[in-house]
């Protein structure tokens, strides 16, 4: 490897021969910042790369700020306007609220009615566990079973013999923006460092596709995740 | 919660397990009687013995051979462990269509592997800008295109054994030093429009065109020689000879090139091209190792790393991009340069390093697993389609709008897991499988590389370390207890903290590393594993380069003996006895 060090004697011999010749000078005065000027275009060659970032980098990785204290008053699947909803009534509203209120029920419920029943008829069963982290409520916990479906609040209790597939993690308004549509899906606070996931990724591949479901319903991701 | 019926979730993905490309790999290196699933080998002492394997006879035959020819037994395979009752190993080089055995990635019998170190090992860079400023300023003799190439052309023949300023010098045959050559690269296009193009290693038709200009940046408009000294004197020398000669090579030439004389210049020069301007492929080794400079364990990860040329034809773009482009032909090339660079690693750690050098063994066989298609599998199948089998719209749609992963351990971790999983699930699945990987032993190493890999999403050369020790050292042996090798008694194991440390002689990032810094694993597949986890991090950032422009530049060469594009194709030629070697004495010993 190159031992910059060892540049010393040649580069003070050139230094005391440049100034004798070019300059006429008998000594060689300041040798220390002479030394330096001259190391330093010697080693001009020596091109500062910076830092290797990407282009989608500047969006990504950096954690969202929270959102308006009400936003939830101006929600269109939040059933209780009257105060800011659990992670657990989140869910509730989206998904069993979407399902009777604007999904399977209407016209266009047809067609997500099959795409349901074909989704869940090839999931094994399996427990979710969801926690997220209020600024000011703190940790929230809230359980999705699947295959039967059913959404729970908490996590499971000790000694219940409940043990959840995967745990995600995640901060309580990154929850909100996947429902509102504002992240896109669930892997995107994973890959940007944002959230985290303990257990089995394919347990949670299946419930990205679920959760994708539900969105359709609402008309929400078309095109999107 | 509703239970699983194993019985018939086991009928449901039989099926589907049985037209899966591992079954398919397993079937065809095992036979078509043997089911790769069965844990019974119904072909147990019906192989053939040692008649099935193509080396083995061979072997056999030359040791009854040389026996009667010198009086001496030789090679018995009636005194060695009986062999063949099972399936002796052979499988299909990746990529070519070559069936080779694990004898036939023995270091002694395969000359590319040789071929391979000696070329790293004869490779010495050295600036030539301190050189020419001394003349033009303390001589004032006037440094010129025409005395350059002049230069370039002395230094060839003194490459060549040949004196250049001494009569009554024994000279070299130059038939014997036929592979000893020197070239000149700058990233200043005008500059390397000065020289003869012979002696050019030019920068713009070695690299893909982005690539290029990436180098281009990286070396600056420094001017370097890349001096390669004939094979023959590694071979029967060390690299420490190596660095010597080089540097008196260079220091020679400068000398009847410009006509020099006097004790000053000259020692400045000599001193600039020995030490001060000259860069090693190695440093020297700790004293109870101890090797001379320009040795393998003495050489940083980075370099090693950046001896591998597999990627260079390829776009610098960052694989996250590529991944969620969904541009399959693309990620493919990168998946083939990642392939070829951990055949490589693996010889030159494993096989060369710790197998010979290190361990004084006979041959790794976790070495030439790779070679033998073990690895294709599992990076083709595993690694890559797991991400394209999630997710129901596949691998895009999964990493789609990232072009990085932040190198945070908790963002890579369930993708580590997925991986470990998913190949361990094989060995489980397969005792095929297990029995190719040597009894499972090579598992550990899969699962090394695999935590290696996080480098393609993050980018992060100290995150794959991490992860491979993290797969090795805590998943595996903490906590399933499923050692093999790697995975035992290596003492960082359970020390991530010592792995990932930056602070240790203030130069502990992984590219700086090498075989002989004390604190991390040298043992055989973790340390291919720290090779990976550099070039796969390098293919992550899409830089050109992992820790050298200089040293990439300098193995772009097409001039060397063995092709650091294409190692495996090397390796499978030199199986079959296609590959020819440098250094050979045919010139000088008895016709036959």
């Amino acid at each position: 490897m190159m031992k910059a060090t060892a540049f010393i004697q040649p580069v003070r011999s050139l230094l005391e021969i440049r100034l004798k010749r070019v300059k006429g000078v008998q000594s060689t005065p300041c040798l220390y910042q002479n030394f330096v000027k001259v190391l330093l275009e010697v080693n001009r060659k020596m091109v500062e790369l910076g830092v290797i970032t990407t282009e989608k980098e500047k969006e990504h990785m950096k954690p969202h700020p929270p959102l308006p204290g009400d936003w939830y008053k101006t929600c269109d699947f939040v059933s209780n306007k009257e105060e800011e909803p659990t992670p657990h009534k989140l869910f509730f509203d989206f998904m069993i609220g979407g399902a009777i209120g604007g999904g399977l029920m209407s016209e266009k419920g047809g067609t997500v009615m099959q795409q349901m029943v074909s989704l869940f008829s090839h999931m094994p069963p399996f427990t979710i566990l969801i926690e997220t982290k209020h600024p000011k409520r703190g940790l929230e916990y809230v359980r999705i079973d699947m295959m039967p479906f059913g959404i729970k609040e908490g996590a499971p209790e000790p000694g219940s013999d409940e043990e959840p597939e995967i745990i995600i993690r995640m901060d309580y308004y990154d929850l909100v923006r996947l429902f509102t549509g504002e992240i896109k899906n669930f892997i995107d606070p994973i890959c940007d460092g944002l959230a985290e996931i303990d257990g089995d990724l394919m347990v949670f591949a299946e419930f990205e596709d679920a959760f994708s479901v539900f969105e359709t319903m609402f008309g929400m991701s078309q095109g999107q995740s | 919660m509703a239970k699983i019926n194993p019985k018939r979730a086991m009928e449901k993905i039989l099926p589907k397990e049985r037209a899966s490309s591992t079954y398919r790999h397993m079937k065809n290196l095992f036979g078509e009687e043997t089911d790769p699933m069965d844990v019974v080998d119904h072909q147990m002492y019906k192989r053939g013995g040692l008649q099935q394997s193509r080396t083995k006879s061979e072997f056999t035959e030359w040791g009854k051979r040389i026996a009667l020819e010198r009086g001496i037994p030789s090679y018995n395979r009636e005194v060695g462990i009986p062999m063949g009752q099972r399936w002796l190993t052979s499988g299909t080089a990746p990529g070519t269509d070559t069936v080779i055995t694990f004898d036939d990635v023995m270091f002694f019998n395969n000359s590319a592997e040789q071929q391979m170190i000696d070329d790293i090992k004869r490779t010495i860079i050295v600036n030539l800008d301190i050189p020419h400023r001394t003349i033009q300023l303390r001589l004032g003799k006037e440094i010129s295109p025409e005395t350059m190439n002049l230069y370039m052309e002395t230094l060839q023949h003194r490459l060549a054994g040949g004196a250049v300023i001494q009569e009554h010098m024994a000279e070299a045959h130059p038939g014997m030093t036929k592979d000893g050559y020197g070239k000149v690269f700058t990233g200043d296009d005008e500059l390397a429009d000065q020289f003869d193009r012979r002696f050019v290693i030019n920068i713009n038709s070695q690299f893909h065109p982005d690539r290029a200009e990436m180098m281009k940046v990286g070396v600056g408009d420094k001017l370097c020689c890349v001096i390669r000294e004939p094979t023959i004197r590694v071979r029967s020398m060390d690299g420490g000879a190596i660095v010597r000669s080089a540097a008196q090579s260079a220091t020679m030439a400068f000398v009847a090139t410009y006509r020099l004389t006097g004790e000053s210049v000259l020692s400045d020069i000599a001193f600039s091209t020995r030490h001060a301007q000259q860069i090693r492929m190695g440093e020297n080794m700790w004293a109870n190792r101890a090797r001379s400079p320009n040795e393998i364990g003495g050489m940083a990860h980075g370099y090693i790393t950046d001896t591998t040329a597999a990627e260079i034809d390829t776009p610098p773009i960052p694989m996250m991009i590529e991944m969620s482009s969904g541009d399959m032909d693309s990620l493919q090339e990168k998946l083939h340069a990642i392939m070829n660079a951990m055949q490589m690693y693996g010889q030159i750690i494993e096989n060369i390093w710790l197998g010979q050098q290190m361990a004084g063994g006979i041959g790794f066989p976790s070495a030439g697993l790779g070679l033998l298609g073990g690895f294709e599998d599992l990076y083709d199948v595993k690694v890559f389609s797991s991400f394209g089998s999630m997710s129901g719209g596949g691998m895009p749609s999964m990493v789609k709008g990232h072009d990085r992963m932040p190198d945070k351990w908790t963002a890579v971790k369930p993708f580590v897991h997925m991986m470990a999983h998913s190949t361990m699930d094989l060995f489980d699945k397969y005792p095929t499988m297990m029995e190719f990987a040597w009894g499972g032993a090579h598992r550990m190493g899969m699962m090394g590389f695999i935590g290696a890999m996080t480098g393609f999403m993050t980018g992060d050369a100290v995150l794959g370390q991490l992860a491979g020790n993290y797969c090795i050292g805590l998943l595996a042996k903490e906590g399933w207890l499923r050692t093999g090798w790697a995975g035992q008694e290596v003492q960082h194991h359970i020390g991530p903290p010592y792995l990932t440390s930056l602070r240790f002689e203030e130069g502990g990032l992984p590219e700086l590393k090498g075989m002989n810094v004390p604190y991390v694993s040298y043992t055989a597949v973790g340390g291919s594993m720290l090779l990976v986890s550099s070039y796969s991090a390098m293919l992550g950032r899409g830089s050109a380069w992992a820790c050298s422009p200089l040293v990439k530049v300098a193995f772009s060469c097409p001039d060397l003996v063995f092709d650091f594009k294409e190692p495996i194709k090397c390796f499978a030629k030199a199986a079959i006895r296609e590959f020819e070697p440098g250094g050979e004495r045919d010139i000088i010993r008895p016709a036959r």
